[in-house]
């Protein structure tokens, strides 16, 4: 074989190798998607299944100590270990919106967040994740509500929402077809846990269990606002919570949700839990001195078929101690 | 160990501190850490602020702790504490060069009395009343280049150094300016320390009296210009010794053959040069050009006096005319500030205000309790608030108003539902209040609708309405600085 054609033969070689790994190249990158999209789109699970529903399916408890209020509620509904199973990775979802300490009732109690952190420990929770995404800077919401410091004493782990892969989120909702937030935290956790605050909100009437769950989405959410009722019905449809326990230990009565002034708050030290989400709204409302066909979010839920706003029909039990 | 050797640990340790406390200067990490230290040991700044307003603000009467040592030692603190000097020194010795080069490199240069001609042209700036100094202050250069050129590659690469997305429009001039600085090392070693460094110049006039420094014994001196090749301050170690210049870097007596230089007590027989060779005459001429530059500059600017559209400034900044005097241009709010609001001005303050901080919503808002960036603005341009004096009910402090522009806002031009705005404001009761109104659409179909208004006697110009506002590329409510605190004569 002469040089030359060993030159060559050399040169045909590299040239295919390279022709190859080209041609593989564009075919690993290549996208039909004639949308040219190619993020993933999350589908939200029903963090409820294989669990069976609670003999009682909403409990609700007056007491001066939040804390214990939270024990007694999810007690009512049968402990605990009807919700949350060994091993779980659970996500908890307390509202931490505003960067306000939590007399001035914009957020979720700290101990109430704790109270149900240590319950779900005790269930045998591989992991507790508390997370949200606030309005205001989320690393100052999370310190100044005490949410942060009361998560870490009682064994769980916050998330800020700046360390989660955010992603689409498919929501098949009326309005919101898809919409972009935590959709890593939402995908790697087996169990939610909705734990929102009481309070006022000038547009919605009020903002309580199914708006809590906007603190899961990101960017352009300010557009919500156009429709906003369904929106919130959507929101309530698409989370299945496996529990939700309502802090009504303040209510925010005016100027929310912000609240600012401790002339805003009133202490109603109830707590309710259940899994009717347009229920528990319903009997929020009440708690705040509202009429629930007054809100239009709740009678679009209710329309919808997403839950009852007649709360008594499902018969809680009702837990007194002062 | 070599004197070289102990000068490099001490470099290190001030470079590391310097960029530590730059990076822990962010909500969460900051715990009281005095992120602002190396300003407080800043002579520069400090004359500029006695010159400008006749104030030594809190912890910069530090100062004079390297101030008066320099009168007695000379320029020890280029050579042994700047971090921009260390990062000099680190850079240049990337480029090698062969003795003759090096000795080249490294002789004095007409164009080294340069920085003698801007410091007097900056402190005639100051005297007049704009601190302008601060755009070639070496912490306040550092400060901008590394937190808006390194920060956003640290977040890029996912840690956590702001809590908001890294933006800032005018990064790219403050990087630039420091990528500059640094590269020009490959040309003349310290070439910035040499030639342009303010803060070098202001250290080297006082250098003059200092009674210690290099000394070289004649006797065993050959002549051999070796300590010329690694003399980081163009000092001419072996001709004559030119105190102003030197920084004391100690490689002369490492390097001398014959070891005949030393530290010790000068004003001897030993031939030295105690004052700049810069000429009087252009001294004087420097003085003249910031003495005349200053009322253009001034007049080229918007007025002071009154409230400016787009010149907002952050909650606590002094009245206008006295935060420029007081400003340091150094980025120190712009790098703390948790929601990205407060940035360096290109063209929003006019020229005299370039790289001063200001308020912009199209990045942020104001947090309604956070009071970091007076707290971490070195000069007192920004008041050292509390939550408390900020939020205050009857008397909060207040950035400027927020006003709508009902051609855009969805309830007001396009009969939607909206008012994000009213939701998200954050003082009680809401500044932004709303009212009911029927209408009918097109199709004849009525419609309920809440249309939001201002209350300006609640208005604290916080921008977080305009910052949630759906209409994203010009938003439908707007802050102005009308109503700023800072305008009336008291502000806290």
């Amino acid at each position: 074989m002469s040089a030359s054609r060993r030159a060559f033969l050399k040169l045909l070689g590299k040239a295919s190798a390279a022709g190859v790994a080209l041609s593989g190249a564009g075919l690993f990158f290549h996208n039909r998607d004639p949308r040219g999209g190619r993020q993933e789109i999350l589908l939200l699970p029903d963090y409820r299944q294989e669990l069976d529903p609670p003999e009682v399916p909403m409990s609700v408890v007056h007491h001066e100590d939040a804390a214990r209020a939270v024990d007694i509620a999810v007690e009512a509904l049968g402990g605990i270990d009807q919700f949350v199973r060994p091993g779980d990775r659970v996500l908890i979802k307390p509202n931490v919106g505003f960067d306000r300490p939590p007399s001035f009732g914009a957020t979720t109690s700290p101990e109430v967040v704790a109270a149900m952190v240590r319950l779900c420990r005790k269930a045998g929770a591989k992991e507790v994740w508390v997370t949200d995404n606030p309005i205001n800077n989320a690393s100052r919401c999370f310190a100044i509500t005490g949410i942060g410091k009361a998560t870490e004493e009682a064994g769980g782990t916050v998330i800020l929402p700046q360390h989660v892969n955010s992603g689409l989120i498919s929501l098949r909702g009326k309005v919101l077809s898809t919409w972009v937030g935590l959709a890593g935290i939402l995908a790697k956790a087996d169990r939610l846990i909705g734990l929102p605050t009481v309070k006022d909100h000038n547009l919605a009437g009020i903002t309580v269990t199914m708006k809590n769950w906007y603190g899961f989405l990101g960017e352009g959410r300010n557009s919500f606002h156009q429709r906003l009722p369904e929106v919130i019905a959507d929101l309530g449809a698409a989370f299945n919570a496996s529990l939700v326990v309502v802090d009504g230990s303040r209510s925010l009565l005016r100027n929310g949700p912000t609240g600012g002034s401790l002339s805003d708050v009133t202490a109603t030290k109830t707590i309710a839990a259940g899994l009717d989400q347009v229920a528990l709204d319903a009997w929020a409302a009440e708690l705040m001195g509202r009429l629930p066909q007054h809100i239009p979010s709740i009678t679009e839920a209710q329309v919808r078929g997403i839950g009852t706003s007649d709360w008594r029909s499902l018969e809680p039990v009702v837990v007194e101690k002062s | 160990m070599s004197s070289r050797r102990v000068r490099i640990v001490y470099q290190s340790f001030f470079l590391m501190l310097f960029l530590f406390l730059l990076t822990t200067s962010r909500t969460g990490w900051i715990r009281g850490n005095p992120v602002a230290l190396f300003f407080y040991f800043d002579p520069l700044l400090a004359l500029g602020t006695v010159f400008a307003d006749l104030t030594l603000h809190g912890w910069m009467i530090l100062a004079l702790f390297v101030a008066v040592p320099t009168l007695f030692l000379g320029r020890f603190f280029c050579g042994w504490i700047c971090p921009l000097g260390a990062l000099n020194d680190l850079v240049g010795r990337l480029k090698k060069r062969p003795p003759r080069e090096a000795r080249e490199a490294n002789a004095p240069r007409k164009l080294f009395r340069a920085k003698y001609y801007i410091l007097l042209a900056l402190l005639a700036s100051a005297f007049l009343g704009t601190l302008l100094l601060g755009l070639l202050d070496p912490f306040s250069l550092l400060t901008r280049g590394m937190s808006q050129g390194i920060g956003p590659l640290l977040a890029l690469m996912g840690v956590d150094v702001f809590s908001h997305e890294p933006g800032f429009p005018a990064g790219w001039v403050a990087v630039l300016l420091l990528a500059a600085v640094l590269l020009g090392n490959f040309w003349i070693p310290r070439l910035w320390c040499r030639a342009f460094c303010p803060l070098g110049a202001l250290l080297g006039l006082l250098s003059r009296w200092a009674p210690w420094g290099i000394v070289r014994d004649e006797g065993s001196c050959t002549s051999c210009a070796v300590c010329v090749q690694r003399c980081n301050g163009a000092a001419e170690p072996d001709g004559e010794l030119r105190r102003s210049e030197c920084i004391l870097c100690l490689n002369c007596i490492d390097t001398c053959p014959p070891q005949g230089l030393a530290f010790g007590r000068t004003g001897n027989s030993v031939p030295e040069r105690r004052v700049p060779d810069a000429p009087g005459r252009r001294l004087a001429l420097s003085v003249l050009a910031g003495v005349l530059a200053w009322p253009v500059i001034r007049s080229s600017s918007p007025r002071v006096a009154k409230a400016e559209n787009r010149r907002i400034r952050p909650p606590g900044a002094l009245a206008e005319e006295e935060f420029l005097a007081r400003c340091a241009r150094c980025g120190m709010c712009v790098r703390t500030c948790p929601t990205g609001v407060i940035q360096l001005a290109i063209d929003e303050a006019g020229f005299e205000g370039f790289w001063t901080p200001v308020m912009r919503f199209d990045h942020g808002y104001c947090e309604f309790t956070c009071v970091l960036c007076g707290h971490v603005c070195p000069t007192g341009a920004i008041s050292a608030l509390t939550p408390m004096q900020k939020t205050d009910r009857d008397n909060p402090v207040r950035i400027g108003t927020a006003f709508y522009d009902r051609g855009r806002c969805l309830p007001w031009a396009m009969d939607k539902p909206c008012v994000v705005c009213e939701e998200v404001c954050p003082v009680s009761p809401k500044a932004i209040w709303t009212e009911e109104v029927t209408i009918h659409d097109r199709n004849g179909k009525r419609i309920t609708l809440h249309r939001p208004r201002v209350d300006p006697a609640r208005c604290i110009g916080c921008g977080i309405c305009q910052d949630a506002c759906p209409v994203e590329d010009l938003p439908a409510i707007r802050v102005s600085a009308v109503g700023e605190s800072r305008g009336k004569k008291f502000i806290l």
